[in-house]
């Protein structure tokens, strides 16, 4: 009789849900306290998120953290796109010490390469301020959408190109037409991430950003070391809400990709 | 794909529309004042009475430590219009040409500063700081866990029925003074076998902790710890949420700390900076100060309505004989050196 | 191309068509991956070239550098109470990546293992929290573990204890946190090697005859190690330069490695010193990911003479 891995399956089926069950709650369960958390302790359930809008400095660090992501996502992604498009035409293998360079950011421990910009912006006498913290993001968010595009690259069927050139079409309509669209989900996911990192990145903003342009990740940090206030519950669920809708927005990407 | 380019111009828009906020604030004030400073520095009251005479917008920055403000200017963090150093690092922010000089200051309200703040060691002719505040460092007890008189830092050094109820400053030359204090030495103590000896206490201590924290809302105020060291301002703002707790002024002695107010390199706005300077020596002002936030204060405010009772709170004015064995941190940069060897190792036990 | 090219019969005229230029063909293409390689060099390597430099200088009395060549540095890192630290870093690293290991296995193998649908809702419900700011975690995780927390609170009222339990401020607290903090980013390439997994290899070792223990050990376990071990990277190396975790849920009372470079290049502003500690991290580091490079190689190798022996017409025994 075959004792195939499906009937060992039906034995330990509930001992697997039950332990995936179990982890899934202790990994929500402090995302939920801190959720109902916000609700109260106000006069009214939104209370604390009133007041959160409606004080300066919050608002100013996360204006300052979707400014800094947005402007990290353009320069990473068309960085990125542009870079691996020269290095991966073909499906060819970039040479070894690119592709090092391009795993370095990824590899290094955040604190390093936060230290390092740190000290390099002061000896070129740039200002810290949001323009040292996009060009810090954008140096470790690079590294993602190069990979990104290169899984697609590899995924990429070199006869389409030529089919279009064979029907006539100039080298441009074909990128246009042919292979930008085939990339532009790889692309799109890189932005996200980018944006996303950018948005979420806490060390090396720690280090590269300047006076009045903390990012709210830094100033959570800093009020958790000064004094909890209840506004920053709230928005802490603010940004668990826009996280949640970015995972959905990607995964509804992954499902369109042919 | 439709999906995705609503998603992407959604996002346009909603940066577009946080970027035009800040456009429309900036025409209406245009002068802006960046503070750094400690937290709970500033009472709300008297930032609004800047803004409003002066028709500009404060924006308070914070720092945890004096080493903190120090390494962020060094750094090269252009772009604080005021900043407030304790006494002890104005001599390495002169050497490291880090603030402006303030020139010449007719101001008759220098005339009104008591005797301790004025002509300071570090800067007696007031060339680049002007005193803001003075305080003590000392011990906050929780009157509701603790019976019996407490006047001696041996109640957090020597108490191991407290273990785990006690935090120190996370601040390297208070918790080092204190313990060169209960050892009988000098708070600027700079020999390295008295400093061994202050290592040997620390780290003896180190078990009864529960932190080391500036942050005295999460351990104190909730009842956590029932003995902190704490800053002589910040324990008796702290009284206004539980009532419990008491400030107590060591009797072998601690440290004075004395706050000034200066204009680091690269500030947008010194002008105005200087005006917030001269605002705050207004004794109206600094009377404001005293009573929300428990500073001492460096101008003489007897005689105004209000100061009588702030007179018989010996936290805020401890009386000579209290203070007869507190000094002023020194700022030899040997010293500090070997205070942060000790704090290094104290931390890695 | 070996197949399918078409014999050109001999009563065709041979045209010669110009060779049709794909995009990718473009000289331009050849110069696109300039602005990035400048980017990296700029801002990568140049900065952490210089923090090699400082690594080699000396400090000056208020913490300024002072272009002197110093390699004392080096020497002091090598102290006995700076290596104390060192040596208790890589053991934190070493538990919360042995620990996520052991936790996240049988989640990854279950994920893998699973339905279209069941797979992308875990997939999903892991990665939330993967992308939630780290910093919101821990701040979530503070508040469930304080004394006065709700894990606390629930063990007071219903007097289960008269005591609070410490659950933070303390080394429980930051071994807590960073299983928590880490855990997805050991589920995520576990999984991703897992489900490419050929689990008809699992099938036929039972037929012949191994038992369960034998199955896990012998098949799934080295079949699943290129995961493991990129798994085991990406929680290893921040771990071990990890700073904030212990700041705020350690009570700030025990100094790792990352505390200790915070700290001398923040407080004690001794440049120098700090760019020889960081010189010795990303040495670390790096070597931790040679390592895992050359191990993830050589068993994918091993993966891939498997999948090299697979006999196609097995597959058709097999209803």
């Amino acid at each position: 009789m075959r004792q195939s891995t499906l009937s060992v399956n039906i034995h330990m089926f509930d001992l697997k849900k039950i332990y995936t069950a179990v982890i899934l709650l202790l990994l929500y369960f402090p995302l939920f306290a801190l959720a109902v958390l916000s609700f109260r302790g106000g006069p009214t359930p939104f209370y604390w998120y009133q007041k959160a809008f409606s004080q300066p400095q919050l608002m100013l660090v996360l204006k300052n953290s979707i400014i800094i992501a947005f402007w990290t996502m353009i320069f990473s992604t068309v960085l990125g796109t542009l870079t691996a498009i020269g290095l991966y035409k073909k499906n060819t293998k970039a040479p070894v010490w690119f592709e090092s360079l391009i795993h370095l950011p990824l590899v290094l421990p955040e604190i390093v390469m936060g230290l390092a910009l740190l000290i390099w912006f002061v000896f070129l006498n740039i200002t810290l301020g949001k323009l040292s913290v996009v060009l810090a993001h954008t140096t470790f968010s690079v590294s993602y959408v190069i990979l990104i595009l290169r899984a697609r690259f590899k995924n990429m069927d070199p006869l389409q190109e030529e089919a279009a050139a064979d029907l006539g079409a100039t080298p441009w309509k074909t990128f246009w037409y042919v292979t930008f669209p085939f990339l532009l989900p790889a692309i799109v996911s890189g932005a996200l991430l980018s944006f996303t990192l950018s948005f979420d990145d806490f060390l090396i903003t720690f280090f590269t950003a300047g006076v009045g342009s903390d990012t709210l990740p830094v100033q959570i940090y800093s009020m958790m070391r000064f004094g909890i206030t209840p506004e920053m519950n709230a928005i802490s669920v603010i940004v668990l809400l826009f996280t949640i809708i970015a995972v959905l927005m990607l995964f509804r990407l992954r499902s369109e990709k042919i | 794909m439709k999906n995705k380019i609503f998603c992407i111009s959604l996002l346009l828009l909603f940066c577009q529309c946080t970027k035009n906020q800040d456009s429309q604030n900036s025409p209406s004030k245009e002068k802006v004042l960046q503070l750094y400073c400690w937290t709970n520095y500033f009472s709300p009251q008297m930032i609004q009475a800047f803004e409003k005479k002066t028709n500009s917008k404060v924006i308070i920055n914070y720092f945890s430590s004096n080493e903190e403000l120090l390494a962020k200017l060094q750094a090269g963090a252009k772009g604080y219009d005021l900043i407030v150093p304790s006494g002890y690092l104005i001599r390495a922010l002169k050497t490291l040409n880090l603030i402006e000089p303030l020139g010449e200051l007719n101001w008759p309200e220098l005339k009104k500063l008591i005797p301790r703040a004025s002509k300071p060691d570090y800067d007696p002719l007031h060339e680049y700081t002007i005193p803001y505040a003075w305080g003590t460092t000392g011990i906050a007890i929780n009157r509701a866990k603790i019976k019996g008189k407490v006047d001696s830092w041996a109640w957090v050094f020597n108490h191991p029925e407290f273990k785990g109820k006690i935090t120190m400053l996370e601040d390297a030359p208070a918790v080092v003074g204190a313990a060169l204090k209960y050892l009988g030495y000098s708070y600027n103590e700079s020999r390295p076998e008295v400093f061994a000896k202050a290592k040997e206490l620390l780290i003896k201590q180190k078990p009864l902790l529960k932190a080391y924290t500036i942050e005295h809302d999460s351990f104190l105020v909730t009842g956590e710890v029932a003995l902190a060291h704490i800053y002589s301002g910040d324990s008796l703002q702290i009284r206004k949420k539980n009532p419990h707790i008491e400030y107590v002024l060591p009797k072998e002695g601690s440290e004075i700390y004395m706050d000034n107010l200066a204009i680091p390199k690269g500030a947008a706005s010194p002008d105005l900076a200087k005006e917030f300077i001269r605002f705050t020596l207004d004794t109206k002002m600094a009377l404001l100060q005293t009573q929300h936030l428990f500073f001492s204060p460096v101008v003489d405010i007897r005689g105004l309505p209000g100061a009588e009772e702030l007179f018989s709170n010996p936290g805020i004015f401890p009386s000579d004989y209290v203070l007869k064995n507190f000094e002023m941190a020194s700022d030899d940069p040997k010293r500090i050196d070997l205070i942060q060897k000790i704090w290094i190792e104290l931390k890695s036990i | 191309m070996p197949f399918g090219m078409p014999q050109t019969v001999s009563y065709m005229k041979k045209t010669t068509y110009p060779k049709p230029k794909l995009s990718l063909d473009w000289k331009a293409t050849k110069y696109t991956a300039l602005p990035g390689l400048i980017w990296f060099m700029f801002f990568l390597i140049i900065p952490l070239l210089i923090v090699l430099g400082f690594s080699f200088l000396k400090r000056g009395d208020f913490g300024t550098v002072l272009y002197e060549l110093d390699f004392s540095n080096y020497k002091r890192v090598l102290e006995p109470l700076y290596l104390k630290i060192v040596l208790r870093s890589l053991w934190l690293a070493v538990y919360t990546t042995g620990i996520c290991l052991l936790l996240a296995y049988p989640l990854a193998y279950h994920m893998a293992r699973t339905d279209i649908k069941t797979k992308q809702i875990l997939l999903a419900l892991i990665i939330i929290p993967f992308w939630i700011n780290f910093i919101i975690r821990i701040y979530a995780l503070k508040l469930v573990l304080g004394e006065s927390g709700i894990i606390n609170h629930l063990l007071l009222e219903l007097n289960i204890l008269q005591e609070p339990l410490q659950l933070t401020d303390n080394a429980l607290g930051v071994g807590i946190g960073m299983i928590y903090n880490y855990f997805p980013f050991m589920v995520l390439p576990l999984f991703v090697s897992l489900e490419k997994l050929d689990y008809t290899l699992l099938d036929a070792a039972y037929d012949l005859g191994a038992n369960k223990r034998q199955v896990i050990t012998k098949i799934l376990l080295p079949l699943s190690l290129p995961g493991m071990f990129t798994g085991c990277m990406f929680v290893f190396i921040p771990s071990f330069g990890e700073f904030v975790i212990p700041d705020l849920l350690g009570g700030s009372q025990t100094m790792f490695v990352g505390n200790l470079i915070t700290e001398t290049f923040l407080k004690t502003r001794d440049w120098p010193f700090g760019s020889a500690l960081s010189a010795l991290l990303v040495l670390m580091s790096m070597a931790a990911f040679m390592f895992v490079l050359h191990r993830v190689s050589a068993a994918t190798e091993n993966v891939q003479d498997i999948n090299a022996t697979k006999h196609p017409e097995r597959e058709h025994t097999y209803v």
